[in-house]
């Protein structure tokens, strides 16, 4: 499957287009299986009937909430994808539930459920094509849910794990702190906004293209050095602003431990190619 | 008509118009109405509608420069309530629907008023969510998340709106004796349109909402 090499090492899974498939799955046995039933099956759900329906979507829907509290406990320890999965099974039992019974797909005429699941077919193909010709996202693992205080918005969420701690150890085995910081640099997704010659992933025009950025980065604010200057792009992103960009770098200092901010400066300082940082496409 | 009405068809016999609740000269000659394939076929395309912005929300998903991100906003212990009501506003559907098979047209009423009452909440709790939202700062074109989100909550808005006016059309309707058993089927088509967006917040609310908070 040659889009899903594209994806972001950080995408410890490719879920969000497992899930697709999955619902193709179900649909596509959903179909087959009322087909097969066509010719037995009279009749109509009873109020009773749908009642208990209704009976059943509520406790699924109070299930799939408190997944969220209880995955936050701990009292169950499962991987990310664990969770999502269960989650995803639930939804779409209750979408099915909802057409089988509610919309009457169960009692009706066969063509009504090949219609609709040609629609559902072509949109789940399209969905899970689309999802998996695009890079991955990052693993932002998620704080635990907290109603916030009016107006405060935090820039992103903080945690002493880091960048790297989403990925599986054995992958930063024996790795130079130089490519570590290429890793944390691919899991913050700078390349999003900061072109990187060679790369197919950072293409982003957003900020300076940090091609040569080793080599111009010395000069560019009195009094800092190469290093220094890199340290202060990442770590107070307003501080200096190339001329012809806008000041719209995210705040990253909590989504870094210390470890992480000096192997990324320890990368960016190996991008020392040719051609100096492009001026913006566009005049800010 | 005295032509039509030696037709029979392997499905329906004189007696089952009042279970397809479709008059005689819509069915087609597999006994299928055309406004229910009709409709089926939108959904279908629906479908297909709400599955590309449901993947460019995803495709999206944590790519935004800006803040308010979704978990310093998203809400939910409301959003879960207006869930609840949107589910139960189905369950009114099927009520509906059931009364005016059997004919009993005070209940229709009844349960039709229930469920546009049901819509109109759902929709008076997107308004607060996006006033919200808003407020704090996250608009069309603050971020990705921000354009994602309210083009895809929004379409679904409006896709609740049209149907709380559809529905609330059918009381009205109904008033004027233009609901009976016998077209029982114009209900049941609103139904499955109903349906159809209670299934899409679905999806919408898995996605969007728990997955973000899942650890």
């Amino acid at each position: 499957m040659l889009f899903l090499s594209q994806m972001s090492s950080f995408h410890p899974s490719n879920w969000d287009t497992l899930i697709p498939t999955m619902g193709f799955t179900v649909l596509g046995g959903l179909a087959t299986w009322l087909y097969l039933k066509d010719k037995k099956k009279p009749g109509h759900a009873s109020v009773r009937d749908y009642l208990v329906v209704a009976a059943v979507l509520t406790i699924v829907t109070i299930l799939e909430v408190a997944l969220i509290p209880i995955s936050e406990s701990g009292w169950v320890k499962l991987p990310h994808h664990y969770w999502l999965t269960t989650l995803y099974v639930m939804a779409i039992a209750k979408f099915v539930i909802v057409l089988m019974y509610f919309m009457h797909l169960y009692y009706d005429r066969w063509v009504y459920t090949a219609l609709f699941g040609v629609g559902m077919a072509l949109s789940l193909a399209t969905f899970w094509a689309m999802l998996a010709m695009l890079p991955g996202e990052p693993v932002r693992t998620p704080e635990p849910y907290v109603k916030k205080a009016h107006g405060a918005a935090s820039p992103a969420p903080a945690g002493p794990w880091g960048v790297l701690a989403s990925l599986p150890p054995e992958r930063l085995e024996g790795l130079s702190p130089e490519a570590r910081g290429a890793l944390v640099f691919e899991g913050l997704q700078c390349g999003h906004c900061h072109r990187v010659q060679g790369s197919q992933v950072a293409v982003g025009d957003f900020g300076p293209a940090l091609d040569g950025i080793a080599r111009v980065a010395a000069g560019r604010v009195p009094g800092l050095d190469a290093e220094g200057y890199l340290r202060q792009s990442i770590l107070e992103p307003g501080a200096y602003v190339v001329r012809g960009y806008f000041n719209g770098m995210p705040a990253l200092r909590a989504r870094m431990t210390d470890q992480e901010v000096d192997d990324l400066v320890r990368y960016l300082l190996t991008l020392g190619g040719e051609g100096a940082c492009r001026p913006a496409l566009t005049a800010a | 008509m005295s032509a039509t009405s030696a037709h029979h068809h392997p499905e329906h016999g004189a007696s089952d118009h009042a279970l397809t609740g479709f008059p005689h000269h819509e069915l087609g000659s597999a006994g299928l109405p055309h406004r229910k394939i009709l409709m089926w076929t939108f959904l279908a395309s629906d479908c297909m509608f709400f599955g590309s912005l449901i993947a460019t929300y995803l495709a999206y998903k944590g790519k935004s420069l800006l803040g308010p991100y979704p978990s310093d906003i998203l809400n939910i212990p409301v959003t879960s309530a207006s869930t609840f009501v949107l589910l139960m506003s189905s369950l009114l559907m099927v009520l509906t629907l059931s009364a005016i098979q059997r004919g009993d047209l005070r209940k229709f009423r009844q349960w039709c008023f229930g469920t546009v009452l049901c819509g109109v909440i759902f929709l008076g709790f997107q308004v607060y969510e996006f006033h919200e939202f808003v407020v704090h700062g996250l608009t069309l074109s603050r971020s990705l998340f921000g354009s994602t989100f309210f083009v895809l909550t929004g379409t679904h808005g409006t896709h609740v709106l049209f149907g709380v006016i559809w529905l609330l059309s059918l009381l009205i309707y109904s008033y004027r004796g233009g609901v009976t058993p016998e077209r029982a089927g114009d209900v049941e088509i609103a139904g499955l349109y109903w349906h159809f967006v209670d299934i899409v917040w679905i999806v919408i609310f898995t996605v969007i909402y728990l997955v973000e908070f899942i650890v």
